[in-house]
């Protein structure tokens, strides 16, 4: 399987992903629409979300009303890790999918994290703090590199679908041009297995395809 | 082992300070607070599984009325749930007494160093192919569970007494109990008493 590395964001990845490609797509937790701007004239967009204001609203905590293999194209970038129920969501997601299904999981387990945390006792988003009051929408599952790749793999292989390709965006240990080369020289260490991944992999996107055979 | 005999200890020390109560131990697992009670005090255990005195599960409202029991506790099961904030007043609704709580403080320097080590915090918080049912659902950072525990004693009118729990589980944490280190890195479990009568 094929595992690239990029620099660039999720829906730049997605839109690089989908040139050229036809069909019915529905960007499951849409939010802004902001992946449609980036899609090739092929491709029928369609917005699903939990508040109104979109094409299609749904509750991905709860089983989807709508019909097996509805659209050619699912996806669902940096979702299902504010989903209680994340397993059966993918179970659902991958229903839907006639084609493809794109998922977009942020590796919080980065090494720049890592530090963060060793430092300030915070991953760096206050998505997993106990606040005063609850915060309403906020990460439920801690989603580490080896973890959730095999989340991905297996609930996809259930669902009948096998992982394509599997894009890491880079997260530089630092900021600035020098933090962006250290990416880049760590993304190389470790496609020829000198260094654990993941350490600078900010977020994985995963393509899987409906396993016909 | 050496944290959950001590934050049982301190509990069952505190209760004895009050003389007879009836206590109610929420999220109970094998009972074993009851062990640490005096002698005098009767003691009720509540669960989300059945097999206990009382079956609640903490994300609902509870059926009880108000100050119905004259101490709960609740000894690192806040951190489980999806709704820790209603779940605390809640229990603070149904006491008469005290309400003890306790969580683990997630940013001690043991799982820091694990973290940092390993990338993985805890198994408790593992995304695993198949959904583990419980699990811990905060990271609970020493400031925050204590702005948390404050925040609702006030807005409840408690006074609130606090213990740090420094023994913990592991070699890190064996060595950052006995560092000289500021509370926040070296604390494992908090424990947290919030009167209700002054």
């Amino acid at each position: 399987m094929p595992r690239t590395f990029v620099s660039h964001d999720k829906y730049r990845t997605v839109g690089a992903l989908l040139q050229g490609a036809s069909g019915r797509l529905l960007d499951v937790g849409a939010r802004d629409r902001r992946l449609a701007a980036f899609l090739g004239p092929g491709i029928v967009y369609h917005s699903a979300d939990l508040g109104p204001g979109h094409d299609v609203a749904l509750d991905l905590e709860r089983p989807l009303d709508l019909p097996d293999r509805a659209y050619d194209h699912v996806v669902a970038l940096d979702v299902l890790e504010h989903v209680e129920r994340a397993h059966d969501a993918m179970r659902e997601l991958a229903r839907i999918a006639s084609r493809q299904l794109i998922i977009a999981l942020p590796n919080l387990a980065t090494l720049r994290r890592r530090v963060t945390f060793l430092l300030t006792g915070t991953v760096g988003t206050r998505k997993y703090d106990l606040e005063r009051e609850h915060q309403g929408d906020r990460h439920r599952w801690l989603t580490t590199y080896a973890q959730m790749n095999r989340f991905v793999e297996e609930n996809g292989r259930e669902a009948g679908f096998r992982l394509v390709s599997l894009i890491e965006e880079l997260e530089a240990p630092w900021p600035g041009r020098i933090g962006g080369r250290a990416a880049r020289v760590g993304a190389g260490l470790a496609e020829r297995g000198w260094i654990a991944p993941g350490g600078v992999t900010g977020r994985c996107i995963y393509v899987l395809a409906r396993d016909e055979a | 082992v050496i944290t959950r005999t001590r934050k049982y200890e301190l509990v069952g020390r505190a209760v004895a300070e009050r003389g007879d109560c009836v206590l109610v131990d929420v999220g109970a697992r094998d009972r074993v607070l009851q062990r640490f009670l005096p002698s005098g005090s009767t003691y009720l255990s509540a669960d989300v599984v059945p097999g206990h005195d009382l079956l609640w599960n903490l994300e609902q409202p509870i059926e009880a009325p108000d100050r119905a029991y004259d101490h709960v506790v609740a000894l690192d099961v806040l951190e489980h749930l999806e709704h820790p904030h209603r779940a605390l007043r809640e229990l603070i609704r149904i006491a008469r007494r005290s309400v003890f709580i306790s969580l683990p403080n997630m940013s001690s320097l043991s799982f820091r160093l694990a973290f940092f080590r390993t990338g993985r915090l805890s198994g408790k918080y593992d995304l695993l192919p198949h959904h583990q049912g419980d699990r811990h659902r905060w990271i609970t950072r020493y400031e925050d569970v204590r702005a948390f525990i404050e925040h609702h004693a006030r807005e409840t009118g408690c006074t609130v007494r606090r213990w740090d729990i420094v023994t913990g589980f592991g070699t890190a944490q064996a060595l950052a109990e006995r560092l000289p280190l500021p509370l926040p890195l070296r604390t494992y479990t908090m424990l947290f008493e919030l009167r209700r009568d002054g």
